[in-house]
């Protein structure tokens, strides 16, 4: 199958721009062209921002002829995910209710902190409404397509900004994490995926959808570019937790974590898992965490929307207003409920990790689901792959815990994800590990086909 | 921890109960979206059984605390 070239990284793209071998402007008018050529549907971008990008890049050309350094993402092009603020213009989050909300005054902190590094924003990106999906199928915005097969979902919530990744349009996206929203679409496009520890990166002037779960993260290509972003985005705070030395011991979870994995994912996972030594651990209680992370996104996510849904819940698309509607009738008793679950479990499950320093289950249970028919079997029954591709993530929301989703390395007709976890703050040695596995052979991005 | 296990058994909503349920709510919503809104809520009843089968005392963890 002919393939892309390999997308340059953004640390490669960055120290060429310093160089002055190729400048900021080329860089932001290669990846329009490449949005372009694509469309909305297959580049991940629901909106570019020319001219906007083209004056950032110009001054980061001017820095460079100037004998300045722009910063360690020099000219780097980028995008995020329509729920980043982006000053002047609305942010949508994906949604037809939010067509005319008052335009952004300021970048999101995130944004803004990669453009101070260098980086360029060139858009936005495509996004189940409000957050609340997992295949990127938005009755406003389109569908995004998955690079590797155009009939199959990218997954979601933030599918267009894997697309983005994974097609190289641009090295790096801007991405949200509620309940799997980044680590569904990377594992089912083959990108590389972090999901922070609850609260590590800063979300001012991100759109709200679920507060007790809603981080920032990152997808990209790259590792290394990966790790720059959480760096540049922690604007230097220390990190919460004396890193691990020595070799990693890494863990399968096992139970809930192996029920309804497809005949496609299971023989990779396993061999992958035997290479690691076939250590395998349980995650007691995985199920009614998934339990209360769905009630308290069904109960948050309906309050913050409770305006809108009076004043016309028709405006929502369909899957969206049932759910939050739903949402709407649920006594506070189950809410609460749910959040003393969260804080038990959260507590207990530190224990886990002086068994283990690495735990690893699937991103999602096999290839991505067609776009003519999104469902996926789970216990013997054809199901919506809107609301339950993200079975083995949404308990690591619910416990906060941070996660780096990889693809696994092998010739498959359709990416593989793998998605790894660590105690809290922990994240340097998710990226230790995640290069060990890379080194290995292991783990690898895959180009689509060209 | 968990100090008693309960039934979690609750009646099962139909749709004369969510249009009255949303009612009391103060939502005005079509009927067309009854059929969904029903779906959905027995999904989150599914889900609030499996809570309340593991109660915890609620004076053993806080539902206040967000951070990991």
């Amino acid at each position: 199958m002919p393939t892309m070239s390999t997308p340059s990284s953004a640390i490669a793209m960055a120290a060429k721009v310093r160089s002055g071998e190729v400048t900021a402007v080329t860089l932001a008018t290669l990846a329009f062209e490449q949005a372009e050529q694509l469309g909305t549907d297959r580049s991940g971008f629901t909106r570019l921002l020319r001219r906007r990008a083209l004056a950032r890049a110009a001054a980061v050309d001017k820095l460079v002829e100037a004998g300045l350094d722009p910063g360690p993402l020099a000219g780097v092009p980028f995008g995020a995910a329509d729920l980043f603020d982006v000053a002047g213009e609305i942010t949508t989050a994906g949604s037809r209710t939010r067509r005319n909300a008052a335009f952004a005054s300021r970048d999101a902190r995130a944004i803004a902190l990669l453009e101070a590094a260098g980086a360029v924003l060139v858009g936005t990106q495509n996004m189940d409404e409000f957050g609340y999906g997992f295949v990127t199928m938005n009755a406003e915005y389109g569908t995004t397509r998955n690079p590797h097969d155009v009939s199959r979902v990218a997954g979601g919530a933030a599918g267009g900004s894997a697309v983005a990744v994974a097609t190289g349009v641009v090295p790096l996206s801007l991405a949200f994490d509620t309940n799997g929203s980044l680590r569904v679409p990377a594992g089912l496009t083959g990108v590389i995926g972090l999901k922070p520890t609850y609260g590590d990166l800063p979300r001012d002037g991100m759109y709200p959808f679920v507060e007790s779960l809603d981080v920032v993260g990152v997808l990209g290509r790259d590792l290394d570019d990966v790790a720059l972003v959480r760096t540049i985005l922690r604007e230097g705070a220390p990190e919460r937790q004396e890193p691990l030395r020595g070799e990693i011991s890494f863990g399968r979870l096992m139970s809930w974590f192996d029920d309804n994995i497809s005949e496609e994912m299971r023989g990779p996972l396993d061999a992958f898992w035997s290479r690691l030594g076939r250590i395998s651990f349980e995650l007691p209680h995985s199920e009614i965490a998934r339990a209360a992370a769905s009630v308290i996104i069904a109960a948050e996510g309906a309050s913050l929307h409770r305006p809108a849904l009076e004043a016309d819940p028709m405006q929502f698309e369909p899957p969206v207003r049932d759910r939050m509607l739903a949402g709407l009738l649920l006594p506070s008793d189950d809410y609460l409920a749910a959040q003393r679950f969260r804080s038990w479990i959260q507590a207990r499950l530190r224990r886990q990790f002086e068994l283990a320093d690495v735990l690893f289950t699937p991103a999602a249970p096999g290839f991505a689901p067609t776009i003519a028919d999104p469902v996926m079997t789970f216990e013997g029954q054809s199901i919506p792959a809107r609301s339950h591709l993200g079975i083995y993530t949404q308990p690591i929301s619910l416990m906060g815990l941070p996660a780096l989703v990889l693809p696994l390395a092998g010739d498959f007709a359709m990416p593989l994800g793998v998605q790894l976890i660590s105690a809290a703050g922990h994240e340097p040695l998710l990226f230790r590990a995640a290069r060990q596995l890379i080194d290995k052979g292991l783990c690898a991005v895959p180009n689509p086909p060209a | 921890m968990p100090v008693a296990e309960t039934s979690g058994k609750a009646a099962r909503p139909s749709e004369d109960s969510v249009r009255a349920r949303m009612a009391e709510a103060g939502i005005t919503a079509p009927e067309e979206c009854v059929s969904g809104v029903l779906s959905n809520l027995i999904v989150l009843q599914d889900h609030v059984a499996t809570l309340r089968a593991f109660a915890l005392d609620p004076r053993s963890a806080s539902a206040m605390r967000f951070e990991a």
